[in-house]
């Protein structure tokens, strides 16, 4: 009677650390990276990355996933009554485990996304903080909690148009085009297909789009692809211009280049050297272990 | 993009929340999945082989593949539960054991049905979905019923787990053990600090020490946790109280009050809390 059953389960990450934090007023202070992989979700408000020489906003609602490298030193900054979470977390490398023909899933995870459902990654996270901040609280739990919390984030790329309510369609029609810039960027995507696919006059389209944000649908695309190709130029280095370009929707490294250097004034790899030249100089950092 | 390998041998086929039509008995039967139950209200009484077993409010049961179970009672008026069939992959990487008891006491309801009814929104959004939402929708479903497995499975390290105790004495405990069952029951009328003194014969300022000594929180704070508590049981579910009306059941006299208290604690306000449980699925047989 009451005999136990034994489960297999994942364990894909380490829980390490997390914290929300409330400022009234603006702030700025250095991210501490403990060596970990650091999620950021800005709840309320605005914040940004900063480190010698680049900038990476996080407005509401976004996520921005910080990979482990010890000699990058960060500073958060955040405007007055903002809200954001940070999540610190190690993913133990799978070193000869993984042999071929085993069922393995992985899961692509934007740098810099807008969260699906802001409120289910809120209700995650507090779940966390609260599971952390439990007496004898359980490290499996916490990690669970993190994989669904990464999952969510996962499907920020993944993001479906829900169905507009009546009021403020304006607005709606700019969220969904959005949605779907968002969700879609990385693949060959144009005006007609977002309008084929939200069922609009692609013209009609084009126009509403145009009047509420003064920008094209074109340009919104390419935006989006330049802000996640900026990111990532920052943060790996070990990635050449022309993969971040694929990995961006951009086939044609020369193309993605001028797209780049109209959007931000440089050329992807000067931008990327101009940091890190002056990154370098700012010294090491003081890379702490974590409490 | 970040590629992190999530894969997991758990693999849910699909999950509900069974309630009893007040009449009928489980179906007797063999599945190829195992099955997690989980009672919120009501005795579910099932068998498996030649085990019985009777599920109160707040148990979970595990049924096995290839082994015949069925019902041992007819269903009990007050009978809901949650179900989910799930099944075991061969073969992935970098896993660890978790021991889960078959039948299970959880520590912490609420949250195993927040996250049912997760899962069960998520299940009738994806299948209202023109496309699928795909692979990391996917992994969540599975995710989740892994955090469920963790949650009834770590039961047994938390508790053996002893709080710091940092010399509570028995007559505190026992006071906040009173007060506790004093907010319980009162905690939907206009009752405070004060009152609750007044009622239990206390001075005030003796039992918010005694009180905060042995829990580590005002009673306020607890009372707040209770009436929170209650406003998300009534989010989640299907009735239609509007925000207001969900605040005064509660014990707020004051919406806008409950909306800075509900957003203080859970990190939402009431209406993006509800929706989160946009969708549900209730079966009765």
């Amino acid at each position: 009677m009451n005999n136990d059953l034994s489960f297999q389960i994942a364990n894909p990450v380490e829980p390490i650390a997390g914290s929300l934090e409330v400022s009234d007023s603006a702030v700025s202070k250095p991210l501490r990276l403990r060596d970990c992989y650091v999620l950021l979700f800005v709840s309320r408000g605005n914040a940004g990355i900063r480190s010698a020489g680049f900038h990476i906003r996080v407005e509401a609602g976004q996520t921005l996933l910080i990979d482990p490298e010890p000699s990058r030193r960060l500073t958060i900054e955040v405007e007055s009554d903002t809200e954001h979470y940070l999540l610190w977390f190690r993913c133990p490398s799978r070193h000869d485990e993984s042999v071929a023909g085993e069922v393995s899933r992985h899961l692509g995870i934007p740098v810099l996304a807008s969260a699906r459902r802001p409120e289910r990654l809120t209700y995650l996270l507090r779940r966390y903080l609260h599971q952390q901040d439990r007496r004898g609280s359980s490290r499996l739990l916490r990690a669970g909690l993190l994989v669904l919390i990464l999952c969510e984030v996962a499907m920020s790329n993944a993001t479906e148009s829900v169905d507009p309510p009546e009021e403020n369609w304006p607005n709606t029609i700019v969220s969904r085009v959005d949605a779907y810039i968002a969700a879609h960027y990385r693949e060959q995507i144009g005006t007609f297909d977002i309008a084929a696919e939200l069922r609009y006059n692609p013209d009609y389209l084009e126009r509403a789009y145009r009047h509420l944000t003064e920008l094209s649908i074109r340009d919104a695309i390419h935006l989006r692809r330049v802000n996640e190709a900026a990111a990532q130029l920052l943060l790996h280095c070990e990635r050449s211009v022309s993969e971040i370009a694929t990995m961006c929707g951009y086939h044609d490294v020369n193309y993605f280049r001028r797209v780049f250097k109209k959007a931000m004034r440089t050329t992807p790899n000067r931008y990327r050297h101009a940091v890190s030249a002056e990154d370098s100089g700012a010294g090491r950092s003081n890379t702490r272990v974590p409490a | 993009m970040f590629q992190l390998d999530l894969s997991n041998p758990i693999e849910p086929l699909n999950a509900g929340l069974f309630v009893s039509p007040g009449y009928g008995t489980h179906d007797t039967r063999v599945v190829d999945s195992y099955e997690l139950l989980f009672v919120v209200s009501g005795t579910l009484k099932l068998f498996e082989e030649s085990e019985q077993f009777e599920v109160q409010a707040n148990q979970t049961l595990i049924l096995c593949p290839g082994l015949q179970h069925g019902g041992a009672a007819p269903y009990h008026p007050d009978l809901n539960f949650y179900w989910v069939h799930f099944r075991v992959r061969d073969g992935v990487a970098g896993t660890i054991g978790l021991r889960v008891p078959k039948l299970a006491t959880v520590a912490d309801p609420e949250f195993l049905v927040e996250l049912f009814c997760q899962y069960i929104s998520d299940q009738e959004e994806e299948s209202r979905a023109e496309t699928a939402i795909g692979g990391a929708r996917e992994l969540g479903f599975s995710h989740l019923v892994t955090l469920m497995l963790c949650e009834i499975g770590s039961d047994v390290t938390r508790a053996t787990e002893v709080p710091r105790s940092r010399s509570i004495t028995t007559r505190q405990r026992s006071i906040a053990n009173r007060v506790q069952k004093y907010i319980d029951m009162h905690f939907r009328d206009a009752i405070g600090t004060t009152s609750i003194a007044a009622e239990l014969g206390y001075s005030t300022d003796y039992l918010e020490r005694s009180f905060h000594h042995a829990r580590g929180q005002s009673i306020v704070e607890a009372l707040h946790e209770r009436r929170v508590s209650e406003a998300r049981t009534l989010l989640r579910g299907s009735g239609r109280k509007n925000i207001s009306e969900i605040a005064f059941a509660c014990g707020f006299r004051d919406p806008r009050y409950f909306r800075r208290v509900f957003k203080r604690i859970t990190g939402l306000t009431p209406g993006q809390f509800r929706s989160l449980y946009s969708r549900t699925h209730i079966n009765t047989h």
